[in-house]
């Protein structure tokens, strides 16, 4: 009997769970006690090898015009200050290229990419929270249902994210606040 | 056993061509000897099983039974990782010999793992690359393959860094943003060696031995080029490096390790021979050696900041090192294709800014090479081999076709002369044959 591997085998074992776990408690904490946030939105519709099909959120809160320069460049992490406005949507109040220690309304997000403008500099922000996964036959219709949607500048499409300690886990898409799996049946 | 050679078995016998006891013998013999297709049936039926079952669940999940509640569905992530790791420790314990049962099990946790990852993916709405998927899924499988000693699990680990380092490194590659480095893959192949290592000393007959050949020259031969960053900068240096890639790969496919193996399955020789080739038709048309001379004119990145420049250097540097310490087993005849790299390389670098010479440099390389083919095929009465010499300057004539800087006369003539020579060439080589009968 080799001992070495099935020691070594038990150790892969334990990692493969402590990965996949650590994801779902992870998530599961921000779910349970992460504040919602309403991300409006504008899906289109991908597939993936592995996880399936899904829907592309393309935020519409998705440019920061920061008047200090931070000397940000593609790919960098920034933290976002989220604040709710009047029609009860999240917004970016500020960004920081610090983790803020006081505040709990942020998210962890990434520079896509950065613009000069005269007075001010647009940060290109891509969110981590930008899909959302659905059963291969209900994925396409949601897109149609979107498009149709959009079309009526009236209807209301956003995304309800839970955000926790930086991290965001997507809770549901809804149009006109109706949640989109239900429009679909 | 086939029951012809039983029947034809007891004729001989009645025909007092063979004795009952030979026959005997023969059969025991053919009896001992399907035995062992037998075996490999199960493998590969084990294999096969595992690999359909594998993907079949990984398709599934995709499918994503969103109308399941969360909990049902974190089950079903678990569940599949969960069987395959109780059937990868059963077989640890109880069926360690057993190579089905082995491969069989590793490749069903290798694709449980990806189900699991893809389904929590799904229940928490998780984004990312898919080269980062893939990265993760293979950090969390490689070690199967020293702990379950499975061959299959290392070619699936070459697969998939190969897939990993093409969605690194070539996604928007024509894009004018730098692409980046997939240093991971470096870190895969290095890891898979001592298996590939350990094949080589104890199997070098085996299905999987000749398999991780064929799977190792196609990866690296896609995965030399997500090492390039963006192409436009290091031009000639991306096809030094490809060229001393098929010269190490033709170096060894011709040495003592693999002199047992056919040609037909010599994938080493294969594309070390094809490879260098078709670099240097590509070389022997005067639009890309003035299109070399336009770039030295422009302002580069500076060559010493780029990993593939390092690269290049090293693969040469290995062919000239195998080059050298092989020379002294060879005791065959000047070969041009071994010297290939070492000329490309110094035409593109000395007549950078003289095309005509580096044009004229090619094509007579590219003529002394179909001429040592056609030699060759003469003197070992092979008109495989002299076929092949002669459409290396059929090919040279059909690029040059469509190349409007020769005027139609000359193009016409290099034609029938390249015609004339294929039967003139394949008659003498049957008639000596004839002679000789």
């Amino acid at each position: 009997m080799n001992y070495g591997l099935i020691i070594a085998f038990l150790v892969l074992v334990v990692i493969q769970w402590v990965v996949n776990g650590k994801i779902i408690w992870d998530k599961s904490e921000v779910l349970k006690k992460g504040q919602p946030y309403k991300f409006k939105t504008e899906p289109v519709d991908p597939t993936n090898p592995f996880k399936g099909k899904y829907i592309t959120l393309t935020f519409s809160e998705s440019i920061f015009a920061d008047t200090i320069n931070r000397n940000l460049v593609s790919n960098d992490n920034i933290y976002l200050l989220l604040g709710i406005d009047q029609r009860g949507y999240a917004f970016v109040k500020n960004l920081s290229k610090q983790e803020p220690k006081n505040d709990k309304a942020y998210v962890k997000a990434t520079v896509y990419y950065t613009a000069t403008d005269n007075d001010s500099i647009s940060v290109h922000i891509r969110y981590p929270f930008d899909e959302f996964y659905m059963d291969e036959y209900k994925a396409p219709k949601a897109e149609i249902i979107y498009r149709e949607s959009t079309r009526d500048t009236s209807n209301k499409t956003y995304a309800l994210v839970k955000i926790w300690k930086g991290e965001g886990v997507i809770e549901n898409v809804f149009i006109n606040d109706i949640p989109i799996r239900e429009l679909i049946k | 056993m086939s029951k012809t050679l039983l029947k034809d078995l007891q004729d001989l016998v009645s025909a007092d061509i063979i004795t009952p006891g030979t026959a005997e013998q023969i059969e025991k013999y053919f009896r001992n000897k399907n035995g062992a297709p037998s075996e490999k049936f199960n493998i590969l039926l084990g294999i096969l099983g595992a690999l359909l079952v594998g993907l079949g669940i990984v398709l599934l999940v995709a499918h994503n039974w969103d109308a399941m509640p969360r909990a049902l569905q974190t089950f079903f992530a678990f569940l599949p990782l969960f069987t395959g790791q109780v059937l990868c420790a059963f077989t640890l314990f109880r069926k360690r010999g057993n190579v089905a049962w082995k491969e069989g099990c590793s490749v069903f946790l290798f694709f449980s793992v990806a189900s699991c990852m893809a389904l929590i993916s799904q229940i928490y709405h998780i984004g990312g690359s898919l080269h980062g998927f893939i990265l993760t899924w293979l950090l969390l499988t490689a070690p199967l393959l020293y702990i379950m000693k499975s061959s299959l699990i290392s070619l699936l680990v070459i697969a998939c860094a190969t897939w990993y380092a093409m969605l690194v490194g070539y996604s928007g590659i024509f894009s004018s943003n730098r692409t980046n480095i997939p240093y991971f893959y470096l870190i895969f192949l290095l890891f898979i060696i001592p298996h590939y290592y350990q094949l080589f000393k104890s199997a070098q007959t085996g299905n999987f031995f000749q398999l991780h050949n064929w799977f190792l020259v196609i990866s690296t031969i896609i995965a030399l080029g997500t090492f390039v960053g963006k192409a436009d900068d290091l031009f000639q240096w991306v096809f030094i490096g490809y060229c001393s890639l098929f010269g190490i790969y033709y170096l060894l496919g011709g040495s003592v390790y693999f002199k047992h193996t056919r040609t037909s399955i010599n994938p080493f020789f294969i594309a070390g021979v094809l490879g260098t080739i078709i670099i240097f038709l590509f070389w022997s048309y005067d639009s890309i050696w003035n299109e070399l001379k336009q770039s030295q004119s422009s302002p580069r990145i500076d060559l010493f900041q780029s990993i593939f420049f390092y690269l290049s250097l090293l693969l040469l540097a290995l062919h000239i090192y195998l080059l050298i310490k092989w020379k002294k087993l060879k005791t065959t005849a000047f070969d041009p294709l071994k010297f290939s790299v070492h000329l490309f390389t110094l035409a593109v670098l000395l007549f950078s800014m003289m095309p005509f010479l580096g044009l004229l440099t090619i094509n007579m390389w590219l003529l002394v090479i179909a001429l040592f083919y056609i030699r060759k095929g003469t003197i070992k009465d092979h008109l495989g081999i002299l076929n092949f010499g002669l459409s290396i300057i059929a090919a040279l004539a059909l690029l040059r076709f469509f190349d409007d800087s020769i005027p139609f006369v000359w193009r016409g003539l290099f034609f029938v002369a390249t015609g004339i020579g294929f039967f003139i060439a394949n008659y003498l080589l049957l008639k000596k044959r004839k002679s000789v009968n």
